[in-house]
């Protein structure tokens, strides 16, 4: 074998291991999907969607990039109103699913076999299962439910609903809500921790975030934000030890200590921070600012803004999906 | 609807089985509310506190209760305090409010006042059990003074073209129920209802534990302010909006957010 050909032989090999992630961004009023590079934090192309585009999931595999699409138009159901799959190596929209009306928020499940989605203006959360892409079960959760959140084991799925302040438990085994429980007012977003043995609801309206023990669907604590707080998205870190919280019109990020249960930190970002998600090895935060129209990417370590990239308008939700694939 | 109906069918009996071999029914709570009406319906009032009624009582079915309004004329207020209802919603007149908040006072159970359109009357004393979801003149005042704007301004609870903090949400279920736009009326009556069955819904099992909440408790009206009764006279602090063509907000002078 010739040097040129072992060298060959050696990228290949080593190349998706050290492939950097792509985080993409779905802009509501710009219908479409901005994709960034994260090993250079440049933006790289732009994905047209239509609608409105929120709530973004990657599959448990990384090959499939979800987005919730709706009407612009409120409360009107419209053909808009899917799910599209957009194929991560194929950079390009390969399927609509049927979601519901008024799609917002979802979630995968560790099977990647069905997505569970909240519908907004009807008050329902939707399973649609992927194989036959349409909505096989319609259950009824609180009014105008919004955060979607999936346990690490895949058993739960944690719906909040804004007006009713509530929680929905969903088993995901037999497609049923089991349990619902009160949170502080206008619950937005959900997120687990690693291990499964505490949830992390934000509360917009109240201020806080409700930390749930998930053996019991009980919330055993609320921490209060920084005043003018108006806590929406959410990630935990990978090891569990911290919690992002995007502040919405508090144009910052909080950070609370998963074992003390507090905040113990704020970040100024862009204006109306909303969605978050964390590169896969947690040192890197990006948040969609909805008004700023563009994202900033903290380094988790120093805390800081290391990063403002211009994306397109009303940013709403982040992902980020693994970038091996796309070295093959 | 398919799924309402489902919903309902789901929650309607819940049965338990008993160590002495007995179906019976599980003990659930019945949280009862009451509206005082006078013969001469207001459609706004009795619509918003319908919707809010509605909601709750939605919310209770997750949470395993019940949640029940009843609607009633003035004289049949104490009839409804004697069926248990925890929390009176009324006053729409400055007579009718008087009355009510006698009662309240006498009896210890809450009252939540809204406001028909025009009523000019002045701020009522502070009573421990008595909390004002409308704004007063005074309140009005007060935020065209903070507005520090024209005269022709009209300052209002609620607007039905308010879109921002789930404001247009609220308008659209109202409009879709009901087929009219939601009117100020329409508001403090759907947030009187609201504010007493959250109180209810959290745990407060007796009129005076309600009247407690209502003190403590922050409240979402869609304003995107945590909504909260001022201690010193029981107002509802809240966002107001400025009227003349345009519609402006005019967030309230003291708030902790």
């Amino acid at each position: 074998m010739t040097a040129r050909g072992l060298f060959a032989l050696c990228l290949l090999t080593v190349g998706p291991a050290f492939a950097a992630p792509f985080v993409y961004v779905t802009n509501e009023r710009s219908a479409n999907v901005t994709v960034i590079d994260a090993a250079t934090d440049k933006p790289l192309y732009n994905l047209h969607t239509g609608g409105r585009p929120r709530g973004i999931q990657v599959s448990a595999d990384g090959r499939t990039v979800y987005v919730a699409r709706s009407d612009p138009q409120f409360n009107k159901q419209s053909p808009l109103d899917s799910i599209l799959a957009i194929d991560v190596a194929k950079k390009r929209v390969t399927a609509h699913l049927d979601a519901g009306s008024d799609p917002e928020q979802f979630a995968v499940s560790r099977d990647g076999k069905r997505l569970f989605i909240t519908n907004e203006d009807a008050g329902t959360a939707s399973v649609t299962d992927l194989a036959q892409r349409k909505v096989t079960a319609t259950l009824v959760v609180g009014v105008e439910p919004e955060g979607v959140a999936l346990s690490p084991d895949g058993r739960w799925i944690y719906v909040t609903a804004e007006t009713s302040n509530t929680v929905s438990v969903i088993d995901t085994k037999r497609n049923e809500v089991v349990s619902s429980f009160l949170v502080d007012p206008r619950p937005r977003a959900a997120a687990f921790s690693p291990d499964g043995t505490r949830a992390w609801i934000t509360s917009e309206i109240g201020g806080t975030v409700s930390v749930v023990d998930v053996k019991h669907h009980e919330v055993i604590a609320a921490i209060d934000l920084a005043l003018r707080a108006k806590p929406v998205g959410i990630v935990v870190s990978p090891d569990g030890r911290w919690v992002y919280v995007a502040n919405g019109h508090g144009d910052s990020i909080s950070v609370v200590d998963a074992k003390k249960l507090e905040a113990v930190n704020v970040v100024r970002v862009g204006r109306r921070p909303w969605g978050l998600a964390l590169t896969p090895d947690g040192r890197k935060l990006y948040t969609a600012n909805g008004l700023s129209n563009d994202v900033s990417v903290i380094d988790t370590k120093a805390l800081k803004v290391i990063a403002t990239i211009p994306v397109g308008e009303g940013p709403w939700g982040v992902a980020i999906a693994p970038g091996a694939d796309s070295a093959k | 609807m398919t799924t309402r109906r489902r919903f309902l069918q789901l929650t309607a009996t819940a049965l338990a089985w008993t160590g002495s071999g007995r179906l019976v029914r599980a003990e659930t709570r019945h949280l009862l509310l009451a509206q005082i009406l006078p013969a001469t319906q207001s459609t706004a009032a009795s619509q918003g506190a319908l919707l809010a009624a509605e909601e709750a009582a939605r919310t209770a079915e997750l949470l395993g209760t019940h949640l029940e309004l009843r609607v009633g004329q003035p004289g049949e207020a104490t009839a409804l305090i004697d069926q248990g209802a925890l929390a009176l919603i009324g006053g729409l007149d400055a007579s009718a409010r008087a009355a009510l908040a006698k009662l309240a006072e006498a009896l210890g159970v809450p009252l939540l006042t809204t406001r028909a359109p025009g009523d000019t009357s002045p701020d009522e004393p502070l009573r421990e059990h008595v909390f004002h979801v409308a704004s007063s003149p005074r309140d009005r005042r007060e935020a065209l003074a903070r507005w520090k704007g024209q005269e022709s301004v009209e300052i209002v609870d609620w607007h039905p073209s308010l879109k921002r903090f789930g404001a247009e949400q609220l308008n659209q279920r109202y409009k879709e129920r009901f087929g009219t736009a939601m009117e100020p009326l329409a508001w403090t009556s759907w947030m009187a209802v609201k504010a007493a069955a959250e109180a209810a819904l959290r745990g407060a099992d007796t009129p005076a534990e309600l009247s407690r909440r209502l003190g403590t408790l922050g409240f979402d009206g869609h304003k995107g302010l945590r909504l909260r009764f001022r201690p010193s006279d029981h107002h509802l602090q809240q966002p107001l909006y400025a009227v003349s063509g345009v519609l402006a907000e005019i967030a309230p002078e003291e708030n902790d957010e």
